[in-house]
């Protein structure tokens, strides 16, 4: 049986607006195992980026109990949380979220360069893999949308990190490029035998790629 | 690394701006060190090459405009006759009457000295083209003539005529080369127009030297008076406690050692550093408040990319040295600027006004940068800090 990555029990985050607080996940419950291809759906505000940010370790729950690695999540210091976001975790946004005065090549190497590592020929290998070989040197504003998604892509995987987090990866792409992006990830996923992959997306295409489809009503898993 | 670069590349016009804006305090802060204290030393560099080790004064002259009440030179017999345990202690004293003119553009010093005591002010330095002043002492002569043993004397006793013989100066090479003046030209001075009969190289103590009793003469000083002295002791004898013996004998008077000139110097125009100094300062704390509201712009510019870094597991760490070191970058940049502006600025300066000194010494190309380093780091705190705080989900969501 692989290993547990993630387990919330009663997670609950909510959010301040003024005078009023306003509950998103109300009491979600949740495990994703090692290796597995996730995919969250769910209508628009029901809280799915939330709980990726949340999976992601870049935002705090605000109740209920959260384990990654069997680490109690809530009990982490900040930077331990840094720590283990920037060792095991990798983001794939619906907007790519690419820095713009950077090349391709750079973009992706800054993964590597903020954990530490000389970027080398993994960089390259990356953006070979997502088929952007020949745009190495092109900055964001000079790729399409698809091409700064794959790019984005080889950006989150040329850390080989333990769990890829994907917030409506194709939101921003046609249908064709969505296909093209949703096949690449899979692809990607299978190749690397201990990744576990969670994607929020509304793309029913996604039922063809994932393992499992889970869906999100009010802030819960729906059973 | 690449990222500061990218950023600074990205806004080529505003990081000019800002690495101007640093250069020109960096080379204010050279400009204005080098100028107040290159001048200070050059003046003192000269002093040196006077041969006496006392300098006498009275209370009430001013050691930079030598403007005030001079001294009767009977006080010369007075200090000779100074003794440290009944030995007497001075082997020479002669005065020197000041006056000024108008030469290259600024007010020249002028020193009235006696031409018998030339070679105790010059020193080593060589009068390279012409000759010294009253050479066959004819003036000299003449003044001692209608004394006739008498302090005082009428000036207007003498005539046009012998006056005009001993209307000549000699003149430093700095000067002249300034002046683009030459033995047999002619200068205006207490409205006369006086020779320049010798061309001295460039070290004497004053620009202008001219015979002490000219000067007397035509300020109409009947008798016998100096603005101040100098003093050469006896071999085996301690300057300080010649110093001290004539300072007791005399106490009216401001006894010195020469030695000490650059302090005496650096007493008195100590508000002509301070205001140089304040003006660096403040163009200095401009310069990087430039660099902080630059730095400043760029954080709250790029939130987004602040976060995403951070959602690729930047620490805080990482986020404030992005910052620090491209507040750096432009420091570094503003600093070597400053450096070209700064000897742009000498040439300028030195073309423009010839005889100022601006003396750019390693130290203080040492301290612009220092100062150029630290404040691109004090400066890079806040926005480094504001980096620090931002809020990656909310700046991830604002497009």
């Amino acid at each position: 049986m692989p290993k547990i990555v993630f387990q919330t029990s009663g997670l609950l985050k909510s959010f301040q607006m003024g005078s009023l607080e306003v509950p998103v996940l109300r009491g979600l419950d949740l495990e994703i195992r090692e290796g597995e291809f996730v995919a969250i759906m769910g209508p628009s505000g029901c809280g799915k980026s939330t709980l990726l940010h949340v999976l992601g370790l870049m935002s705090s729950a605000s109740g209920g109990e959260f384990k990654a690695w069997g680490q109690d999540v809530g009990r982490l210091s900040q930077a331990k949380r840094t720590q283990l976001r920037r060792e095991r975790i990798a983001f794939v946004f619906q907007r790519f979220n690419l820095l713009g005065v950077l090349s391709a090549w750079n973009n992706v190497a800054m993964a590597l360069k903020i954990r530490g590592e000389h970027p080398d020929h993994q960089v390259s290998e990356a953006l070979e893999e997502v088929g952007l070989a020949e745009k190495v040197r092109f900055k964001p504003g000079q790729l399409s949308v698809g091409q700064q998604q794959r790019v984005a892509i080889a950006r989150a995987l040329v850390c080989k990190p333990a769990v890829l987090l994907a917030d409506e990866p194709t939101g921003s792409l046609d249908s064709e490029n969505s296909r093209t992006v949703l096949r690449l990830m899979r692809r990607l996923h299978d190749s690397r035998a201990e990744q576990t992959t969670i994607l929020i997306t509304h793309n029913p295409l996604i039922v063809d790629c994932a393992d499992r489809v889970l869906e999100m009503i009010d802030g819960r898993i729906k059973e | 690394m690449w990222l500061c670069l990218a950023n600074i590349l990205q806004r080529k016009l505003r990081a000019a701006l800002s690495v101007l804006a640093v250069g020109i305090g960096i080379a204010m802060l050279i400009v204005l060190v080098s100028l107040s204290r290159g001048s200070i030393a050059e003046v003192v560099q000269r002093w040196s090459s006077i041969e006496a080790q006392l300098w006498i004064f009275p209370r009430s002259v001013d050691v930079i405009t030598a403007k005030g009440d001079y001294i009767d030179d009977r006080v010369m017999e007075q200090i000779r006759a100074v003794k440290v345990n009944d030995e007497p202690i001075v082997s020479q004293v002669f005065g020197v009457f000041k006056a000024s003119l108008q030469m290259a553009g600024q007010e020249q010093s002028v020193w009235g000295i006696d031409p018998d005591e030339l070679s105790a002010v010059t020193g080593k330095h060589k009068i390279v083209t012409g000759r010294a002043f009253d050479a066959d002492r004819y003036f000299k002569k003449l003044v001692a003539e209608k004394r006739r043993g008498r302090r005082d004397y009428n000036p207007d006793s003498i005539s046009e005529g012998e006056l005009a013989r001993g209307l000549e100066l000699i003149i430093d090479q700095r000067l002249a080369e300034a002046a683009g003046a030459k033995t047999g030209d002619t200068v205006a001075m207490l409205g006369k127009e006086f020779r320049i009969v010798g061309i001295i190289q460039t070290g004497v103590p004053a620009r202008v030297l001219a015979p002490l009793e000219v000067i007397r003469c035509i300020k109409g000083v009947t008798r016998a008076r100096s603005t101040f002295y100098f003093v050469k002791i006896r071999k085996g004898v301690e300057s300080v406690a010649a110093q001290e013996a004539i300072a007791q004998a005399l106490p009216s008077l401001r006894v010195e050692r020469t030695g000490a000139f650059a302090s005496i110097l650096g007493e008195s125009v100590a508000i002509a550093i301070i205001i140089p100094d304040v003006i660096c300062g403040i163009s200095v704390v401009v310069s990087f408040l430039f660099i902080l509201l630059t730095v400043y712009t760029m954080v709250l510019e790029r939130t987004k990319e602040i976060a995403i870094l951070r959602s690729l597991g930047a620490s805080s760490g990482f986020i404030c040295r992005q910052v620090v070191f491209e507040s750096l970058l432009i420091s570094i940049g503003g600093i070597a600027a400053g450096t070209g502006l700064a000897y742009a600025g000498k040439a300028v300066i030195e073309s423009i006004w010839p005889l100022l000194t601006v003396n750019i010494r390693v130290q203080w190309l040492g301290l612009a940068m220092v100062v150029g380093l630290a404040g691109g780091l004090l400066s890079s705190q806040i926005p480094a800090w504001l980096a620090v705080r931002t809020d990656p989900l909310t700046a991830l969501n604002v497009e």
